[in-house]
């Protein structure tokens, strides 16, 4: 005997599907109840708009996050992370409307550093981009779910991602404080260290960069040489970069004495292309103006000239995550947009 | 019986009248905003645009600028256009700016426009 509770709960998963409201995964029904403890853990009116969300402009209120939220399966203590991302990328230099419609293989990708981090256990350590945690999965999944609901960027349709991004269903991770030398992520932005916050930046899947021994120059060579691929969107449109070092790799970069303005100007001169080879990869982006998003220091007309992978040093972005013990580390290669870092505010 | 889902693109839906009671039977909310999806519409189509001016707004990357000219040379041939006016965003990933909008509106009886990478 089927009680009607669950032939309620089935009825409900598949109208979700029905309606095209979920990511092509079951969602959690978003009853009022449920939704209710959402907006109320905030303390904030239901109605507050939070955001317009492009492309369509549909609006982000407290209470429709909160549906999206509950859909995704979070629990109302994240829901300050997920509408501070969503914030975050409404700032301008993200271009969210171009983010979310390109051709492109880039998803929005939220980190989460400071306390808050432990508070919600959100995974910085093993299989940080991987399953198995709550809060990375749902906060994640709750942000893309906004983001096709409210903002209405679907695919084929208004999101003309060719191949689209695994990251598209989930795709957030937080930094590992315990783990990193250095200070946290948010600080690069004027934040307190005892902050917590929330950076989003249009991010390709992580690229692995394996490296078994412990110079920091040879590290920091191989891992140069992994982000000017010619096939980079980055060596044609810019934008911001990001690396994250492993906790093996970060410890003996930290006792060399490398901090990460040092890392920073180093993987700048490094990662570079000559011209002579980006011309293989065609005009950047069909601009028939070569070198139209390339550093003013970079004469295009010239075969020699080396293209850095951004337009200077402070474009390239480091945190520390991941589990100890293996050679690794990861670089995000970005779409040509800017990382935005916004304090997470708790009423 | 359960409803069939979707295997195609996952195309979000206003509820129909059938699916908004099913709604609220069921006590569930919307995770969309309805009027972001009925704001927009198609234009209003013009009857013809035999002799008409066209408008060719492309991204600003040389694939499109390629794809337009064709347009615009295959209705010009086929409609007689009375005049074709080409004209590229300022910045391929963001919207058109305002002064082009209301440049191609101002000049244009109809306007074509197309992402090419």
């Amino acid at each position: 005997m089927v009680s009607k509770d669950a032939l309620n709960l089935t009825g409900a998963i598949e109208l979700m599907f029905e309606t095209g409201w979920t990511d092509g995964l079951p969602v959690v029904p978003p009853t009022g109840d449920r939704v209710k403890q959402f907006v109320d853990y905030t303390g904030r009116d239901p109605g507050e708009l939070i955001a317009e969300l492009p492309p369509l402009g549909g609006k982000a209120t407290v209470e429709r996050i909160a549906v999206n939220a509950v859909m995704a399966g979070c629990v109302p203590e994240y829901m300050p992370v997920v509408i501070t991302a969503i914030q975050a990328m409404m700032d301008d230099r993200f271009n969210l409307r171009g983010v979310m419609c390109s051709t492109g293989i880039h998803t929005p990708l939220v980190i989460v550093s400071g306390p808050i981090v432990k508070e919600l256990n959100i995974n910085g350590g093993y299989n940080c981009f991987g399953q198995g945690w709550r809060a990375n999965a749902t906060i994640g999944r709750a942000v893309k779910l906004a983001l096709v609901n409210l903002g209405g960027a679907i695919p084929g349709e208004t999101n003309k991602a060719t191949f689209g991004h695994p990251g598209a269903y989930t795709y957030c991770v937080a930094e590992d404080q315990d783990i990193n030398p250095w200070e946290p992520l948010h600080t690069d932005t004027g934040l307190d260290a005892s902050d917590s916050a929330v950076t989003v930046f249009p991010a390709e899947a992580p690229h692995n960069v394996m490296y078994h021994a412990n110079n920091p120059r040879d590290f920091l060579t191989v891992l140069a040489d992994t982000m000017c691929t010619l096939g980079n969107v980055q060596m044609y449109v810019m934008g911001d970069t990001f690396v994250v070092i492993g906790p093996e790799h970060a410890r003996f970069l930290h006792d060399g004495g490398w901090r990460k303005q040092d890392i920073r100007q180093f993987l700048f001169e490094h990662a570079r292309k000559p011209v002579r080879e980006l011309k293989h990869g065609g005009p950047p982006q069909g601009d028939a103006n070569r070198g139209h998003f390339w550093p003013r220091f970079v004469d295009a007309n010239d075969d020699e000239q080396m293209v850095p992978v951004v337009r200077a040093a402070d474009r390239i972005h480091i945190m520390v995550a991941g589990g100890s013990g293996g050679p690794h580390s990861v670089y995000l290669p970005g779409w040509g947009s800017r990382r935005v870092t916004k304090k997470i505010e708790r009423t | 019986m359960a409803s069939v889902s979707r295997v195609s693109a996952p195309g979000v839906n206003v509820p129909g009248a059938n699916q908004a009671e099913r709604l609220k039977e069921l006590g569930l909310l919307s995770p969309i905003d309805p009027e972001a999806y009925s704001r927009w519409r198609p234009a209003p189509r013009l009857e013809s645009i035999h002799g008409k001016t066209g408008g060719f707004l492309g991204n600003r990357k040389a694939n499109a600028s390629l794809l337009l000219q064709g347009v615009m040379e295959l209705l010009d041939k086929d409609f007689e256009l009375r005049d074709g006016v080409t004209t590229d965003k300022y910045v391929y990933s963001r919207p058109a700016a305002d002064d082009i909008i209301d440049d191609l509106a101002t000049r244009c009886d109809f306007v074509v426009t197309a992402i090419a990478d």
